[in-house]
């Protein structure tokens, strides 16, 4: 029953994050090679939050995931606070995402995801709750609902949208509400798409061209930015030297990388700095390692996170109770929304977001959160049914 | 039962997200895939061009040397203060935004501010959050213009109601008091653009090098907008007290070097200006087959004389630099660099002490001359065996120097009256006056070759169709009376020209001088003779004339015969020679690169001139009295211990008209002679405009030219002391 056993432990999970951990810093520090001279010290630090990292995953190893569920309030309360400490700090770049701390800056929206997955699971999971009861409907959108909120006022669109296919999955799992949640579903997908064909269609701000079907008014209610990068992703050649930018540059990088890629610190694009050099290490890691080792290396990430997911899942489909069932479903869809959208944009399929690449882009925070979920996932896997 | 069914369902659930994540893995590696291997070579290009630059970079530019290997135009050294901008792309200083702030005001002020660069450092540097006072005591004009200038450039950007902040000034007041203040504080915690830290950095040199600004903030901005991967030019042409200084203050700060540019110095100067010409920097890029190039290193081009026609063989072949450069537009590193060929020398015939001794002598001012105005004239010495040009003068001259060195020369030149930039010698166009009177005589000689006996006889006053007619003696009131050929071209006598045109016609003496090579191309160089006039003829020799009056006004060179000096020294060569008209020679070898050997351009006779030899001693003697005998009208010319053949000529033209409609006429004076007269080895033609007459005028510099030639190649012993 409680035998922490090393046999017991996913291997091959483990195997596979160390793998990508260790080219982690490897591509970050290429995403910074200017010259011999000049290298930025950043794949030195995620070296250390990987380590930081690492420790909790040892930790939640061995801590029996079961008594989250009695701690899940506190977790989510902790992490609704600290969303809201944001707003105390001043602005970066037009959004409070960040707490300075000495040393490096906090991003709370990272546990943010982590701590609803929780609390969601342990809610739903409890015993004796009624799945069909319009109360567990509203009491689970409520607790996605608040941090959702305050992420989108950071503002961090991206990230807060992030918890809808988490929720979403948890619920349709445990049946609440089915149906409402299924047509809910289909009403989003057909939202999006009028969306889309409106700001594809809308009439564009002074000053630039008018196509000759673009008739509709202003898209109320989205900054232009947003509006702006779905141009992008809408139409090949929307503003090319702006907005469009980024996109183009990136698809450069990937597609100039061919079969077998420039190999390992040879990747022009990235350090002639066409590829902004604030985004290469963080979310357009991808395209570094896309340029410099070719379909063959960008295929290989695929298939270490695919094994990765795959996982999460078993951990979901072996897990001996509800609650770390729930937990590493959210958990796994997390991931793969993040490594999925990441790629996407990162190739010009989906527009571009600011989602990094777990266990990849650069970031503290983001580093931390992802080894703690995997921790979970193993803590899970450790503790599951046996056959 | 319930809770069974509800679990398998749920692990459906599971089931199909596990799908559904493995079919976005899917999509993910067959896009990569598509974008990858399929479409990687449109990539690949896409990606090649918008990394690299090619940069022009011009030659060494070659040389012009004299016949004895002199150097007439030479490359040298341009030295210039350069800022390598790309070096200050790191956030620098709170004085480098302050002086940005400071020149986008004073640019909307239009005065100049009341602190100097020093009182911003120390202000910075002791109270940066006391806020500076930029300009002190504004009028009331100069303070409308700033508020509304300020309005504009605080306007709303579109779609937006709130004005745009400009840090470091306060929207509300523009103005304090008289003053416009600048709030150094708020400027301290901002970034620099590269455009302030250049700003400082050329603040900085002026300051310590104590040389004012040469490049304003808009050359700064303009130069980092489209040239930024190379250096910025801040001072040109440095002499040496400014290098000096550079190199004891200012080694020490990043981001400035010396660069070097190729430039041109004549050593002779205003010698050969015309011929030689200049050269300016060169304008924009003239397209090159096949290469883009995306910046020009601008070199200079020649715009004037050889410069200009042998510019291709001069300039050499420009090389180029491939230079990879970031997403900012700087520099990144050179992928290739192909250094430039420098340019083919050309080795002229022309002598540079002759020329020196040609200029002058022209210079040398006669008694009863206008000491107000330059001399204006020409010189073309020949050598009568093969055409060489020796000498090629025309004055007022330029001075090239300082005509590629200074804009304001250049503008001064455009309104100058003497047309100091007109190449007399090979452009002008003059009435030879009797200077012709030689061709005249040979083309009756050749037709009647016993007409050196005639005799004529010389009245005062003389009409031909009723119309009176002068002997230049005339006006003296004497006349020269009987006369044969020989004593008539002595005494350049009108009356014996006019009696003989009358009875052998026009005919013959036209097809002398057409022999000559007048009114027509000389040949000095292709094209390079009447650029704007290719179809008009090089001088002008009517076929026919209208009357007699019209054929005695053209057998003495008046009317509307023309020619140049060039022209001319041909006719003097050739008859010194014995009847060969060459092609003047300038060019005596070149070659198309320093390390390449030199190739010969021919001497080339145009034709051999179909006449008499009697007839060429008769003219050779009149010519060699009219310089040796005691009654020559150009007695002054003589050089003692040298026979001298010549002949003068002073040629009436309209010059200008009075208020009442009287014509006012000048008179251009002519000699064209050569020596010494048995041997030939220097034909010369020399032209003063406006003169006294071609004995009085000419003769006497033509004199101080014969002497120092003959002095210089050994002829005459100098004289001691």
């Amino acid at each position: 029953m409680n035998g922490i056993t090393l046999k017991r432990l996913d291997w091959a999970m483990l195997g596979t994050i160390l793998v990508l951990i260790g080219l982690s810093a490897a591509f970050i520090y290429s995403a910074q090679f200017k010259s011999e001279v000049d290298v930025g010290s950043n794949y030195l630090k995620q070296i250390g939050f990987a380590g930081l990292g690492l420790c909790a995953y040892g930790v939640l190893v061995w801590f029996d995931y079961k008594q989250l569920a009695a701690l899940s309030w506190w977790i989510y309360g902790g992490a609704v606070v600290l969303l809201l400490l944001v707003f105390l700090f001043p602005e970066v770049n037009g959004a409070h995402r960040w707490i300075p701390l000495p040393k490096f800056t906090l991003q709370p929206s990272e546990l943010g995801k982590l701590a609803v997955v929780i609390a969601l699971s342990a809610y739903l999971a409890a015993p004796g709750r009624d799945v069909d009861d319009w109360k567990t409907f509203f009491s689970c959108v409520a607790i996605v609902g608040l941090p959702f909120l305050l992420i989108l006022f950071e503002p961090d669109l991206s990230t807060s949208l992030m918890l809808a296919p988490i929720s979403l999955a948890i619920m349709l799992y445990k049946g609440v509400q089915r149906k409402l949640l299924l047509i809910g579903m289909v009403a989003v997908l057909v939202f999006a798409t009028v969306l889309c064909l409106w700001i594809k269609y809308e009439k564009p701000p002074d000053g630039e061209t008018a196509g000759t079907w673009s008739v509709l008014p202003s898209m109320p209610l989205m900054e232009d930015y947003q509006k702006g990068r779905i141009k992008v992703f809408l139409s090949d050649d929307h503003d090319m030297a702006g907005a469009g930018w980024n996109k183009l540059q990136s698809q450069i990088a990937v597609g100039s990388g061919g079969l077998h890629g420039k190999g390992w610190l040879k990747g022009t694009q990235n350090i002639l700095g066409f590829l902004p050099r604030t985004v290469a290490p963080t979310d357009f890691i991808f395209c570094v390692i896309a340029e410099e080792t070719g379909f063959m290396g960008g295929a290989f990430f695929i298939a270490l996170y695919t094994v990765l997911l795959g996982g999460c899942m078993r951990a979901s489909v072996r897990s001996r109770d509800e609650f770390g069932r729930l937990m590493t479903l959210g958990i796994g869809i997390m991931l793969f929304c993040h490594v999925f959208v990441n790629i996407a944009m990162t190739i010009g399929i989906l527009p571009i977001t600011g989602l990094p690449l777990p266990l990849m882009s650069y970031g503290g925070s983001f580093m931390v959160s992802t080894m703690i979920a995997l921790g979970l996932v193993q803590s899970v896997y450790q503790r599951r049914r046996n056959r | 039962m319930r809770v069974r069914r509800q679990k398998q369902e749920s692990l459906l659930v599971i089931w199909v997200v596990s799908a559904l994540m493995l079919l976005g893995m899917g999509v993910l590696l067959s896009e990569l895939w598509k974008l990858q291997v399929p479409r990687k070579s449109g990539f690949d290009e896409v990606f090649h061009n918008q990394s690299v630059r090619r940069v022009r970079l011009p030659a060494v530019r070659g040389k012009i040397y004299d016949t004895h290997g002199k150097c007439l135009a030479d490359s040298v050294p341009n030295y210039c203060i350069a800022i390598y901008t790309e070096e200050l792309r790191a956030p620098r200083s709170a004085v480098a935004n302050t002086l940005e702030l400071l020149h986008e005001v004073w640019a909307r002020v239009g005065r100049k501010p009341d602190v100097s660069f020093r009182d911003i450092q120390q202000h910075l540097l002791l109270t940066p959050d006391v806020p500076l006072v930029a300009w002190e005591d504004l009028d009331d004009k100069t303070m409308a213009r700033w508020r509304s200038r300020f309005e504009e450039w605080t306007a709303p950007p579109k779609g937006s109601r709130r004005r745009r902040e400009i840090p470091g000034l306060d929207l509300g007041k523009p103005v304090q008091g008289r003053s416009i203040v600048l709030k150094t504080g708020e400027l301290r915690k901002r970034g620099t653009t590269t455009a302030a830290n250049t700003l400082e950095l050329v603040y900085e040199i002026s300051e310590r090098i104590g040389s004012p600004r040469a490049v304003t903030f808009q050359n700064i901005k303009d130069h980092i907008f489209a040239r930024r991967p190379l250096p910025l030019l801040a001072w040109k042409n440095i002499d040496d007290r400014m290098m000096a200084r550079w190199a004891d203050s200012c080694t020490g700060l990043a981001g400035t070097d010396i660069f070097c540019m190729s430039a041109r110095h004549y050593p002779e100067g205003e010698n050969l200006a015309h011929l030689i010409g200049f050269t300016l920097a060169a304008e924009a890029t003239r397209e090159e087959a096949g290469e883009r190039v995306d910046f020009d290193l601008r070199g200079i081009e020649g715009v004037k004389g050889l410069e200009v026609k042998y510019n291709e063989l001069l300039e050499g072949k420009p090389g180029s630099r491939l230079v990879q450069i970031d997403v900012s537009g700087f520099h990144y590193r050179d992928l290739q660099i192909q250094p430039p060929q420098p340019g083919g020398d050309l080795q002229l015939t022309i002598d540079a002490n002759i020329q020196r001794f040609a200029k002058e002598a022209l210079m040398l001012r006669q008694d009863g001359e206008a000491r107000d105005v330059p001399v204006r004239g020409a010189v073309v010495v020949l050598d009568p065996n093969n055409g060489d040009v020796l000498a090629m003068v025309s004055a007022p001259s330029v001075d090239p120097n300082a005509y590629m060195n200074s804009k304001r020369y250049r503008q001064l030149l455009l309104k100058d009256p003497h047309k100091r930039a007109y190449h007399r010698a090979v452009f002008g166009q003059y009435p030879p006056g009797s200077t012709f009177k030689p061709i005249t005589a040979l083309g009756v000689l050749k037709e009647y070759p016993d007409y050196g006996k005639t005799i004529h006889d010389c009245v005062n006053p003389y009409y031909v169709d009723k119309r009176r007619k002068r002997c230049w003696i005339h006006r003296r009131g004497g006349a020269h009376g009987e006369l044969d050929l020989r004593q008539a071209l002595m005494h350049s006598c009108n009356v014996y020209m006019f009696e003989m045109v009358q009875e052998v016609g026009y005919e013959p003496i036209h097809d002398m001088a057409q022999q000559f090579g007048l009114g027509q191309y000389a040949g000095l160089f292709p094209d390079l003779e009447m650029p704007e006039q290719k179809d008009k003829k090089y001088g002008n020799l009517p076929a026919s004339a209208y009357n007699t009056t019209d054929a005695c006004n053209m057998v003495i060179g008046q009317g509307a015969i023309t020619a140049s000096p060039l022209q001319m020294a041909m006719v003097a060569a050739t008859i010194a020679n014995g009847g060969t008209l060459y092609r003047p020679r300038l060019i005596q070898k070149w070659r198309t690169a320093p390390d390449r050997e030199y190739q010969r351009n021919p001497t080339w006779a145009i034709r051999r001139i179909d006449v008499p030899e009697a007839a060429l001693e008769l003219v050779r003697d009149g010519m060699h009295d009219v310089v040796m005998d005691p009654q020559g009208t150009a007695k002054k010319t003589r050089v003692p211990g040298i026979e001298i053949a010549g002949k003068t000529g002073s040629a009436q033209y309209t010059k200008d008209k009075t208020p009442a409609g009287d014509v006012i006429y000048g008179t251009h004076t002519w000699m064209i002679s050569y020596a010494p007269c048995d041997f030939p080895r220097y034909a010369v033609a020399m032209l003063v405009e406006d003169g006294v007459s071609g004995g009085n005028t000419v003769g006497p510099r033509l004199s101080a030219l014969y002497q120092k030639i003959f002095e210089y190649d050994g002829t005459l012993q100098k004289e001691e002391g």
